[in-house]
């Protein structure tokens, strides 16, 4: 059993990089540091299935100093025992500011930032489309409530007139000689 | 930040089985304005859900996608 296991080609896994590039070097010199990343994945046996470079954006907070940051990921499938490989000459590299090598699930694939962007734009999209829907039921709702209000405003008026009556009626019994108070 | 009554998990909704750290517009959905993680209980999302959900919040942290706190 075991020596089938030994025999056996250890499985592929599919990783993520995401690396965050010192900005300001040049386009030349941040696409030979990806270079050099590529190269040390595909030196240890990996394959780089595919990439998205975000280009240069800024950081949500400062990293060694830097408000910016350039943004590049990678997909790439590597036999896990080599994957301690790559920290070493990550983080030794000093154009690197900071990387995260995550697992992928199975039969996934790179979603990359302007498909992100789009999806963004959609939804936003669909919500103010929401949101002039429901800005139009409100004026249908507030003109069918003035409506009532202004029906409730003529009975008003109209019933005005009985109390008056009674009124009357009330001056009427006061200025009766007859009844004294 | 989704309503308290009549939550349900957004996750399971649209049918979401691996949540990506990358897709930042999503993860914003789960925080407050001062960037802390909505707990479950506000949300309505599944446990295992949750878990996946702030393992991705943290990596975004890390990768100063999104900020530790305001």
């Amino acid at each position: 059993m075991t020596e089938s296991v030994s025999t056996e080609k250890v499985a592929m896994q599919s990783y993520e990089i995401m690396v965050i590039v010192r900005p300001g070097l040049g386009e030349q010199k941040t696409l030979e540091v990806l270079g050099e990343i590529k190269g040390l994945i595909s030196s240890n046996g990996g394959k780089v299935t595919a990439e998205d470079l975000w280009g240069t954006r800024d950081l949500a907070y400062t990293i060694k100093k830097h408000d910016q940051g350039y943004y590049a990921v990678f997909n790439f499938k590597l036999e896990p025992t080599k994957l301690q490989a790559l920290n070493k000459p990550l983080n030794l590299n000093q154009e690197v500011l900071r990387y995260l090598i995550t697992k992928t699930p199975e039969g996934y694939t790179l979603v990359t930032l302007e498909q992100y962007a789009e999806e963004a734009a959609k939804e936003e999209e669909e919500a103010k489309k929401k949101k002039e829907d429901s800005a139009k039921k409100k004026v249908v709702k507030q003109s069918v409530e003035k409506a009532q209000v202004v029906e409730k405003k003529v009975e008003k008026k109209e019933s005005k007139p009985k109390s008056s009556e009674s009124e009357d009626k009330l001056k009427d019994i006061i200025n009766d000689p007859d009844i004294s108070l | 930040m989704p309503a308290y009554k009549g939550r349900k998990c957004f996750f399971t909704e649209n049918n979401i089985t691996y949540i990506d750290y990358k897709n930042i517009r999503l993860l914003k959905k789960f925080l407050t304005k001062y960037n802390k993680i909505v707990p479950k209980y506000y949300t309505g999302t599944t446990l295992k859900r949750q878990k996946q959900l702030s393992a991705a919040i943290k990596n975004a942290r890390t990768m100063a996608l999104i900020p530790f706190t305001k």
